[in-house]
């Protein structure tokens, strides 16, 4: 119990220092407040996300967007480093172009997704999914090209062939990596859903951040911006704890090495 | 066939075997027309000079690399696949990070015919011989190097091998867990009645386990075997008495010669 009020004081002691030199240098400098808004102007701020009923509606539309991509890039990800990494025609036919595409910011498709889909709720979709993509295609490829040879002849001395080499042998041994690339996804997507909204929407958190923007109040674009931060955080310790709930054994091969 | 070999007793058998690997655009031959006969139930250790091509033969033999010609024969029959007949230990244990020590062990038995109940027992029984029946939940990184290699011993001897091949099996491993587990091999090997092919390149190892020390030699194929006539059950000590040191000392001077003739 004891030592479990120590954790959670030093978890938040970084985050009361920072708002009391916040807090310090709005009361000792001439900055406009305007400009720089105190740590109470955001609170107010975030007051009136919630008295307008904009905030859960804003978070819940972004979380949408941002876990439909996650799931169906994910997943398609997934299948394509696998088919990528075991048939060695689809990886000389479909890698360079992944790679050449992996190359652009996903930001920089927006433009034309807006012009091919719109600016309805498919066009975002697509956007998260194709953030999402990419680092779990390259970490499930990776992860899978790299399996030691050993462990696959080890399978194959035991028995396991095809299908089973594959689902019960080389999959899993490319879990630590795939396990990276959908991390990397959590904050890709939770990046390209604001741009998305930024770009048109009615409804997110990047829609509000924009019409903060548009009406010059700081206050409630530092306060859309709070409320990012504790989802990105949220999302990748949530990420972190369910995927060590899954693969214990993931973290004591880190922890011995 | 013309040249009829006489398999009764023979488990495998290597008839000309010719293997090469290929690295970067230069074709290297390992093992040339290799011949050779192993008697059920025996013991083999192979020794050699580094690249000599000790491993290539048994990941040759467990059909992990192809052979470029030549045959081997497990009791009369050309082996064409990796299969449950011929099991694997590796020098840095190779075991299923993703699998509790029983699930590793557990593992071959999948494509066996056994009944659940028989694999459980197996799997109990072999727990039980190596002594780590209390960890039986544990993964492959909470156990120390010995204890994996206990594990991927177990694992390889599961299924019933007709023949094991361990590559240099203990040589991560520290003196006094080397010797705890060579006769662990032993106490294994004395119950499953496996043949085994051994490779390593600690003379004292291989003398103290084998029934015949081969030492091999590449391309120029074997360039001398040592029956070894020591009782079983061996105990460590065997390694202090003169005739013990007297076949280290004989293969150490054979190993001299040969490294003269094959360079560094």
């Amino acid at each position: 119990m004891k030592t479990k009020i120590i954790y959670i004081a030093k978890t938040i002691a970084p985050f009361v220092f920072f708002i009391c030199m916040w807090l310090v240098a709005i009361s000792f400098s001439k900055i406009n407040r305007a400009l720089l808004p105190a740590p109470q102007d955001v609170f107010f701020a975030l007051k009136e996300f919630v008295a307008s009923r904009t905030l859960i509606p804003d978070i819940s539309s972004s979380l949408f967007r941002a876990i439909a991509g996650f799931a169906i890039g994910g997943s398609l990800g997934l299948a394509c480093g696998s088919l990528t990494a075991r048939i060695p025609f689809l990886n000389w036919l479909i890698s360079p172009i992944f790679n050449g595409l992996r190359a652009l910011p996903p930001v920089s498709i927006v433009p034309l997704v807006i012009v091919w889909a719109g600016m309805g709720e498919s066009g975002k979709i697509f956007i998260t999914s194709w953030a999402a993509f990419f680092p779990v295609w390259l970490n499930t490829h990776d992860g899978i090209t790299s399996v030691d040879k050993n462990i696959i002849w080890a399978a194959r001395s035991l028995g396991a062939k095809n299908m089973h080499l594959l689902f019960d042998v080389i999959l899993p041994s490319a879990i630590p990596r795939i396990v990276i690339g959908f991390r990397l996804a959590v904050s890709t997507t939770l990046v390209c859903v604001i741009v998305a909204e930024m770009t048109g929407a009615t409804v997110g958190l990047g829609y509000r951040l924009e019409l903060a923007y548009l009406v010059f109040r700081v206050d409630r674009m530092i306060a859309c911006l709070l409320v990012l931060a504790i989802i990105g955080i949220s999302a990748d310790r949530l990420f972190a704890r369910f995927s060590s709930i899954i693969f214990p054994w993931i973290a004591l091969r880190h922890e011995l090495k | 066939m013309s040249t009829a070999i006489a398999f009764d007793n023979f488990q495998l058998v290597y008839d000309k075997l010719t293997v090469s690997y290929v690295s970067g655009s230069v074709k290297k031959i390992v093992l040339k027309e290799f011949s050779f006969k192993v008697e059920r139930g025996k013991f083999i250790a192979i020794v050699g000079p580094s690249g000599c091509g000790k491993s290539t033969l048994l990941n040759a033999t467990a059909k992990f690399i192809k052979e470029d010609s030549g045959t081997i024969l497990l009791d009369g029959q050309a082996i064409k696949k990796s299969s449950l007949d011929i099991g694997f230990v590796f020098q840095n244990y190779a075991l299923f990070d993703w699998l509790t020590v029983e699930e590793n062990i557990g593992f071959g038995l999948k494509f066996t015919n056994l009944t659940k109940s028989e694999k459980k027992v197996t799997v109990e029984k072999l727990l039980r011989d190596i002594g780590l029946i209390e960890q039986r939940k544990y993964y492959p990184a909470e156990l120390s190097g010995g204890m994996q290699q206990r594990v991927a011993l177990a694992r390889s001897i599961a299924p019933k091998p007709k023949v094991l091949l361990l590559d240099e099996p203990f040589a991560a491993l520290d003196t006094d867990t080397k010797i705890k587990m060579r006769e662990l091999l032993l106490q294994l090997w004395r119950v499953h009645g496996t043949t085994i092919l051994f490779v390593t390149h600690d003379l004292e190892e291989a003398l103290f386990l084998a029934d015949r020390v081969v030492i091999i030699q590449g391309v120029d194929g074997i360039a001398g075997t040592i029956d070894v006539s020591f009782p079983r059950p061996r105990e460590f000590s065997i390694v202090y008495t003169t005739e013990f040191r007297g076949l280290v000392e004989n293969i150490a001077n054979k190993f001299r010669t040969l490294k003269q003739s094959t360079g560094p």
